[in-house]
């Protein structure tokens, strides 16, 4: 049993269709990767894992129990955790709040020891926590929309292009902080890019979607560019 | 069936009841019976004042609540106007009050968001009742002076030997603002009324002015509101402030949740149906009538999308689409 | 009477209606911001707590008793949103749909106590009768009880909403619904406990003032507009702003009202929100909209 499998889905708005057969599984401490044109539907995709969307037809198992009739707070409350290309924050309450928000259905005990593992990943965070978050820029507010997921310690998180329109530098920082979980947690993580340095060093195994069409790509095959893969 | 073959049909629908309206309604309600004429009479208010108010709040999403105190605030001004000045004249007059009270509230808050809009003209229905109910608390304003023609030196009253007039004048009104409406809604100026609700934000961003483009529909609104309003007081002969009162109000909503906010003649086959539907409970349950028109209008709101303008285009839409498959088949 | 009597007279009614004013306004207020719900029938529930509880007064004779009215209109805002608005959840135009709605629910509600309680005046007896005097100045005891007894609610309010959980919450989903969900949060519990809070809080001031001012079916109106004016004052969503306006506006509705004449604040007041609409629509403090 995986710990996350998509069985033969179709997924897509009320009634438009955007992608069509898709089958992929992860399992314990995996990384995935999903690169491809934009507008393909990587989105569509990780939003349909946490029901955000309309699932046409198939299966979307978790730890075996179908969640594809569930509601989105059902499946984020099952532990897996989705964290949107743009506003995964509440911009209006200040970071500690954010993440007491993030860490709603944890015991106050068990929400100080989570505290201290996100300082360890974010460690500007420490300092910062009374700082209202539409004042944070731009990588912070996204590191503060990985924390908000991570707080309340998924199984799996969904990173829907975690460096989008981000600076180099914040980039990077993004970078390291996703290396930090691979390295400090057990969370599968799927996540879709466009920028494919973030992608290079930190996934188990890479997939394009393109066309509607989900292929696996061997890692040991890549010559280096996989700007290809994007045309 | 051809798709030209539809149209024509529809036309020919149209045309015909139009036309028996003017000649069935008149005759039926001479040698059958004198309700059908008052019934016609009051849908046509009604349906004239929700048309106005469908035309800004489902063709223009504005949130436009001001209808019941246009419409009240005619028929007291024509009340009491037409004590001591000419009935046509004061005719005019309060369609002028009204239009100029509503132009200064919209001035002030057309441009805003939704719900502000709501809130400045919802109190101007408060404002209006407060003050004529503290002008002229219990009195209620008898005999009111009809309107007239002049025919051959003798003036004639519309009211003189039946309502028929009425009804007639009714009936043009109707009809000519139903025509000004979809010139109005067809136009450049229709175009860019509809894009303001469909997408405010583009459209601002394309320069346009909300006032500008929103008050010409406003006014219209307003001015045949104004008349259905008038005409109402002096067809009533009297005007108290039970023209405030829950009952317009509700009949107002009712009407133009059934008849599916947008739709072009759902307000006024609404109409038809709420007068009978009025009619025939206040023979029966007076007191109860307000509930069960108030439980539909939240049953028809909640599920009957469109309401039953909506259900005409629905069923024409499904002709077409019938018609279409058919020679797709064919092909 | 002398200027500082008429000054004090005027500042202590001011006082106690705002914060009347303030409880509703807040409930106003949370319904807009957090789930888009424009309510027209608030004015109507205002008045349907103080008959409920009148109602329960008369039949039993127990004043603590007559309390529990509020239960009752905190389990009837959770029917409504059960009943309605949760099913209106994914249609179009629901905003917009919702405020229709509520318009004929407040028509309803008035007509239904029409019909139960007739068109005679009510009042709900003091909490404690009696004069306090201040100088040459004869305050009733129940200005001070309700002065009380409202800054109570209105503190207790505070703290729910911004030092507990659920109010973090509520807080939460009027901000970002889609991250609510994201963090697992049932929006449907929490929009039917949000309107209960909202009636509740209405029906409050309703019961509050229905203990100096006699009421019938209809005097939840002006309350209501006044309610709009008071949360497009202080900017919709904004605690802080809601409540400084509710001073603000009571003391000018008390004022014109002491000066001018009943009948006329009504209209100082519509002047004061064109007013407001025209120069500062998203009010003092800023809405978050």
């Amino acid at each position: 049993m995986h710990l996350l499998e998509l069985i033969d889905v179709a997924i897509g708005y009320e009634a438009v269709k955007i992608i069509n057969n898709i089958s992929l599984y992860i399992d314990e401490e995996e990384i995935i990767a999903i690169i491809g044109p934009n507008g393909h539907g990587k989105s569509t995709l990780l939003k349909g894992i946490v029901r955000l969307n309309t699932i046409h037809h198939g299966k979307i198992l978790f730890r075996g129990i179908d969640i594809s009739a569930k509601e989105p707070h059902e499946v984020a409350k099952l532990g897996v955790k989705y964290v949107p290309e743009t506003g995964g924050y509440f911009p209006y309450m200040s970071i500690m709040e954010n993440l007491k928000i993030g860490g709603y259905h944890l015991q106050s005990y068990d929400f100080k020891i989570r505290l201290k593992e996100i300082e360890e990943i974010f460690p500007w965070i420490k300092h910062r926590y009374m700082q209202v978050a539409n004042t944070l820029s731009g990588g912070e507010r996204k590191m503060l929309s990985i924390a908000r997921a991570l707080i309340s310690k998924p199984e799996i998180l969904l990173l829907d292009e975690p460096s989008l329109g981000l600076a180099p530098r914040a980039k990077q920082e993004i970078k390291k902080a996703i290396t930090s979980i691979i390295n400090n947690t057990k969370i599968s993580i799927i996540l879709t890019e466009s920028d494919l340095t973030m992608v290079k060093d930190l996934a188990n195994k890479i997939f394009l979607l393109k066309n509607g069409k989900l292929k696996e790509i061997e890692i040991d095959k890549i010559s280096g560019n996989l700007e290809e893969y994007l045309i | 069936m051809t798709h030209t073959t539809i149209n024509v049909l529809r036309t020919i629908i149209i045309i015909s009841s139009i036309l028996l309206s003017f000649i069935l309604v008149p005759i039926i309600g001479l040698y059958v019976n004198q309700t059908i004429l008052t019934l016609a009479i009051i849908s046509l208010i009604f349906g004239i004042s929700t048309l106005g108010w469908n035309l800004l709040l489902g063709y223009g999403g504005m949130w436009f609540y001001g209808q019941i105190g246009v419409f009240g605030l005619s028929a007291y001004t024509y009340g009491l106007a037409s004590r001591n000045i000419d009935p046509w004249l004061s005719f005019i007059l309060s369609i002028i009050i009204s239009i100029v009270s509503i132009t200064i509230i919209s001035l002030l808050s057309i441009r805003l968001k939704f719900a502000y809009f709501a809130l400045a003209t919802f109190a101007f229905n408060l404002l209006v009742s407060a003050i004529i109910i503290a002008i002229y608390p219990a009195n209620v304003i008898f005999q009111i002076p009809r309107l007239y023609i002049n025919i051959f030196g003798y003036r004639l009253r519309f009211d003189e030997y039946n309502s028929i007039p009425y009804y007639i004048l009714l009936l043009l009104i109707t009809i000519t603002f139903l025509y000004i409406q979809k010139r109005m809604l067809n136009s450049s100026l229709g175009i860019r009324f509809i894009a303001l609700k469909e997408n405010e934000n583009r459209a601002l961003s394309l320069g346009m002015d909300p006032l500008k483009v929103r008050l010409p529909f406003v006014l219209v609104s307003v001015i045949f509101t104004s008349i259905a309003g008038s005409i109402y007081a002096q067809y009533l002969g009297s005007v108290s402030q039970s023209i405030f009162s829950l009952d317009i109000f509700i009949a107002f909503l009712t009407i133009l949740s059934l008849g599916g906010i947008g739709t072009f003649y759902g307000p006024l086959a609404a109409s038809i149906l709420w007068t009978i539907i009025d009619f025939w409970l206040s023979l029966y349950i007076a007191q109860y009538k307000l509930i069960i028109l108030s439980i539909v209008t939240i049953v028809v709101l909640m599920y009957l999308r469109s309401g039953i303008g909506g259900l005409i285009d629905l069923i024409s839409a499904r002709l077409m689409r019938i018609e279409t498959m058919r020679q797709q088949i064919k092909e | 009477m002398s200027i500082i009597e008429d000054m004090s007279a005027i500042m202590i009614s001011s006082f106690a209606i705002g914060s009347i004013y303030a409880l509703m306004a807040l409930g106003l207020s949370m319904l807009w911001s957090t789930l888009d719900l424009i309510n027209f029938a608030h004015g109507s529930i205002m008045i349907l707590g103080a008959y409920i509880f009148v109602y329960i007064l008369m039949s039993t004779n127990n004043l603590l008793l007559a309390f529990s009215a509020i239960p009752i209109v905190f389990l009837f805002g959770i029917a409504i949103y059960k009943m309605i608005f949760e099913k209106m959840l994914k249609t179009e135009d629901s905003i917009l749909k919702n405020a229709l709605i509520t318009l004929v629910l407040g028509a309803m509600i008035e007509q239904l106590l029409n019909i139960y309680f007739g068109g005679t005046y009510e009042k709900i007896p003091e909490f404690i009768v009696g004069y306090v005097s201040i100088g040459n100045l004869k305050i009733a005891t129940q200005y001070i009880v309700i002065s009380f007894i409202s800054l109570g609610l209105l503190i207790l309010l505070y703290l729910f909403i911004f030092y507990t959980k659920y109010g973090l919450a509520i807080r939460a989903v009027g901000q970002n619904l889609q991250e609510s969900l994201l963090c697992g949060l049932n929006i449907k519990n929490i929009y039917a406990v949000t309107v209960g809070i909202g009636f509740v809080l209405a029906s409050i001031a309703g019961i509050l003032s229905g203990s100096i001012y006699i009421f019938n079916p209809v005097s939840g109106r002006i309350p209501l507009l006044i309610s709009y004016i008071i949360v497009i004052f202080g900017g919709v969503g904004s605690f802080t702003g809601t409540l400084v306006a509710s001073y603000i506006i009571a003391l000018l509705y008390v004022g014109s009202s002491y000066y001018i004449g009943g009948s006329w604040s009504l209209f100082v007041a519509y002047l004061m929100m064109l007013l407001i609409l025209a120069i500062r629509p998203y009010g003092i403090f800023g809405a978050k909209r």
